[in-house]
């Protein structure tokens, strides 16, 4: 699960990408995620992004259940050309779950969501390529010697990074070029406001919303590599919540091809953790 | 077109070292001159996983350069990140403000014309480079060692507008600069140390005319002496070129002090693309209200104001209340002699301080807060009561400052008081007056060349009985009675 932004202190964490990263668990079960998070999280004097206020707990409320707790399923992330059919499948096989647990199940439309993954494939590099420029040789880890100080970070670095990480520099580094600024990161960045409005229009009428984690069912390691275009596709559908800083946690439902699991993630507005919780036991409760 | 045809157009970048207990983003101490990399942690020497935490300290030492500098305070200011590698930047970014400053629009008085201030922004310092072997030239040096103490220091960079003319302006710019960080307690603004640093943008235009010429950034200005030259040759070789008909490029020049001129820098290394974004690991800086009203309600008085006080208080020249502001702590020492004077006038503690005690500090570096004002306050009220003479004055100041004795003391100790009692002198004046009957004689008869020197002998006479104690002034007029 991906904790509301600022919830859990990133002082300690390597920094990817600086307004982006979050620190959340991996676990076995909703619970344990949940028992992780308490553990976490809170306000840290050390992390200026940190929330001061105080957290909404969430394992009180785990097992309340989701009577009366209205669900939105969005559109633009599971009705579209490109989710495969079964973790489309797996998505309506979830609302079905919430809905006889006492949910009330709609679709909802949140527009821009389909913009989330250009915006952050220019956020994200641009963040990297600056919090990746320490690594230059000059005071810890790795360094390849040569002439002068230049050559021997440019070595240093050829030798350290690898082509992903080096596409996603030069990526960064070109948006934020002198010239290309607005047209690129600055978008971006009106992308992201945009994001934000839909979501919060959206939890105006609905606790938690409902979607595929991944558009298609989980593929074998390394098999798309050599293109990182669809490979950067597949988060297509965690994106725009991570841009909006909101909570989201994925929880397995059912399998697809080949017998992979399948994922479906419940999203919540900030601070939504305990809603988002519930309605997340709730689905793997019905699996069981 | 001739030389005096042409007008300098001069706008400054000063960067200032705030004197904050710790540095900007972290709670290292910010001194000067310890050991290499021991006011280093985590934070400032940019490791993986720390992050930067806002000093308030520096945003408070902003704040009180704005109210005197006339500054606006936007609601909101942003940093940002400003990308390049060297170094002695643990980061390799600096973390600086770009396009939401944390102050804007203000201006300074100097001399009666108004330097209009575009902005004073918050940004972090930078560590030191050491270039090893090779004589210390750059590109001969063996390699390099850095020093990151200095690294994460809050620097206030305060950007003038073009509005200087010449380079004696622009000093006096820096001067008043100086003097008012100094009044406010931002910044020790010691140019030697480096923390007062400054670029200079120079350009040069037809006399009269409004637009403005190509500007050429000159580097490396350690003393307010290259400023003052650089500006001058900079202004001088680009009239030249102008008239031989060639153009200014805009670039980055270096004061090359050694030669008295400046030096193209290499363009193309230092043509950065500084790709500036917002720095996500701080929030965006809004000064409340309260905090705004307290720095106005303690800060101190500028010294604009503090000249003018003390020229008409003390009726002193606008040149000595110039010195006594412009001297850290000089003008406190001052007015607190000023306020423990027992006898003698304002006036003549400033002459005083403006002559021995300002060579006595210029010789030993100390400040003017270890010398105590009540003790010149003591010694200028012996000389009004004519206890000693300005002479013998001069010799007691120099040890009360040397020793910290009370000058009192000195004149006690030395025997130096003068016998300045008109009765006790009057028989004196008598007693050699009788002794020397002949020549009081050739005094009365003589003509204005002999009386002179018989006053002469009589005086030393009177000199001698009084072991140098008596008070010419006194002895004078008792000889101008007795004698008729
Ligand atoms: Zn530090």
């Amino acid at each position: 699960m991906k904790p509301t932004y600022g919830a859990v202190s990133r002082y300690g964490l390597v920094a990817f990408a600086s307004s982006l990263d979050q620190i959340g668990p991996f676990a076995a079960d909703v619970h344990d995620a949940a028992l992780a998070l308490e553990a976490i999280r809170g306000h840290d004097p050390c992390d200026s992004t940190s929330i001061a206020s105080p957290l909404p707990p969430v394992l009180d409320t785990l097992d309340d259940g989701v009577s009366g707790l209205r669900v939105g399923v969005v559109e633009e992330l599971t009705d579209v050309e490109g989710v495969q059919p079964e973790v489309r499948a797996a998505v309506d096989g979830a609302a079905g779950a919430l809905e006889d647990a006492g949910a009330k199940v709609e679709r909802v439309s949140v527009p821009t969501v389909v913009h989330g993954l250009p915006a952050y494939y220019l956020i994200a590099p641009a963040e990297a390529s600056s919090n990746l420029a320490r690594y230059d040789g000059v005071r810890y880890g790795l360094r390849v010697d040569a002439d002068d100080v230049a050559a021997m970070n440019a070595a240093t670095r050829d030798a350290g990074f690898g082509p992903e990480v080096k596409r996603r520099i030069m990526l960064g580094t070109y948006a934020l070029s002198a010239g290309y600024y607005d047209a690129y990161y600055g978008q971006a960045q009106r992308v992201r406001t945009l994001i934000i409005r839909d979501f919060e229009r959206a939890y105006e009428r609905f606790d938690v919303l409902l979607a595929p984690t991944s558009p298609t069912v989980a593929f074998p390691l390394g098999a798309k590599t050599a293109d990182p275009l669809a490979m950067y596709l597949s988060d297509v559908c965690t994106i725009p919540t991570n841009l909006a800083g909101h909570p989201a946690i994925s929880v397995p439902f059912g399998t697809g091809e080949g017998g992979l699991p399948v994922g479906v993630q419940v999203l919540a507005p900030a601070l939504g953790e305990p809603v988002m919780f519930r309605a997340a036991r709730a689905l793997e409760v019905a699996r069981r | 077109m001739t030389a005096q045809d042409w007008e300098t157009v001069v706008g400054l970048e000063v960067h200032v070292e705030l004197s904050t207990a710790s540095k900007l983003f972290c709670g290292c101490a910010n001194e000067f001159g310890g050991e290499p990399n021991t006011n280093v942690c985590p934070v400032c020497l940019g490791l993986p996983g720390s992050l930067p935490v806002l000093n308030e300290r520096a945003v408070e030492y902003a704040l009180r350069v704005a109210e005197a500098l006339h500054l606006e305070v936007p609601p909101v200011s942003v940093f940002a990140r400003k990308n390049y590698f060297y170094p002695d930047m643990p980061k390799n970014y600096q973390t600086s403000q770009y396009d939401m400053p944390i102050t804007v629009h203000g201006w300074l008085d100097v001399d009666g014309a108004r330097i209009g201030i575009t902005r004073a922004h918050l940004e972090e310092d930078t560590g030191k480079t050491l270039h090893v072997g090779g004589g210390g030239r750059i590109h001969d040096a063996d390699h390099a060692l850095v020093d990151y103490n200095r690294a994460g220091v809050p620097l206030l960079e305060i950007v003038s507008e073009p509005d200087i003319r010449s380079a004696e302006q622009a000093k006096r710019y820096v001067e008043e600069l100086r003097a008012t960080l100094l009044a406010i307690q931002v910044s020790d603004v010691k140019m030697e140390e480096g923390s007062l640093r400054i670029d200079a943008n120079v350009s040069v235009r037809p006399a009269g005319s409004d637009g403005l010429g190509t500007r050429c950034e000159i580097k490396n200005l350690n003393s307010l002496r290259s400023l003052v030259k650089a500006i001058e040759h900079e202004a001088r070789r680009q009239v030249t070129a102008i008239e031989f008909g060639d153009a200014i490029v805009q670039e980055t020049r270096h004061w090359d002090e050694q030669r008295g001129r400046t030096v193209a820098g290499r363009s193309k290394e230092e043509a950065h693309d500084y790709r500036y974004f917002p720095e996500p690991d701080l929030v965006p800086v809004a000064p409340t209200p309260d905090m705004r009203e307290h720095v106005r309600r303690t800060l101190p008085e500028l010294p604009a104001a503090r000249r003018r006080r003390l020229v008409e208080a003390w009726g002193i020249r606008d040149d000595d209340a110039r010195v006594l502001v412009a001297t850290p702590g000089l003008a406190d020492y001052a007015e607190k002699a000023v306020a423990a004077l027992a006898g003698g006038t304002p006036r003549e503690v400033v002459n005083w301080v403006r002559q021995e005690v300002l060579a006595y500090l210029n010789e030993t570096g100390l400040s003017p807060s270890v010398l105590a004002p009540e003790m010149l306050a003591e010694l200028v009220g012996l000389v009004a009561a004519g206890t000693i003479s300005r002479n013998q004055a001069k010799d007691v100041l120099d040890e009360s400052l040397r020793e910290e004795r009370w000058p009192r003391d000195i004149v006690e100790a030395r025997g130096l008081a003068q016998v300045s009692d008109a009765g006790e002198l009057a028989a004196v004046v008598a007693s050699v007056l009788d002794e020397h009957r002949g020549v009081v004689e050739e005094y009365r008869g003589g003509d204005d060349k002999a009386r002179k020197k018989k006053r002469g002998f009589l005086m030393g006479e009177l000199m001698k009985r009084l072991q140098g104690k008596g008070n010419p002034q006194v002895l004078n007029r008792l000889l101008d009675e007795q004698l008729g």
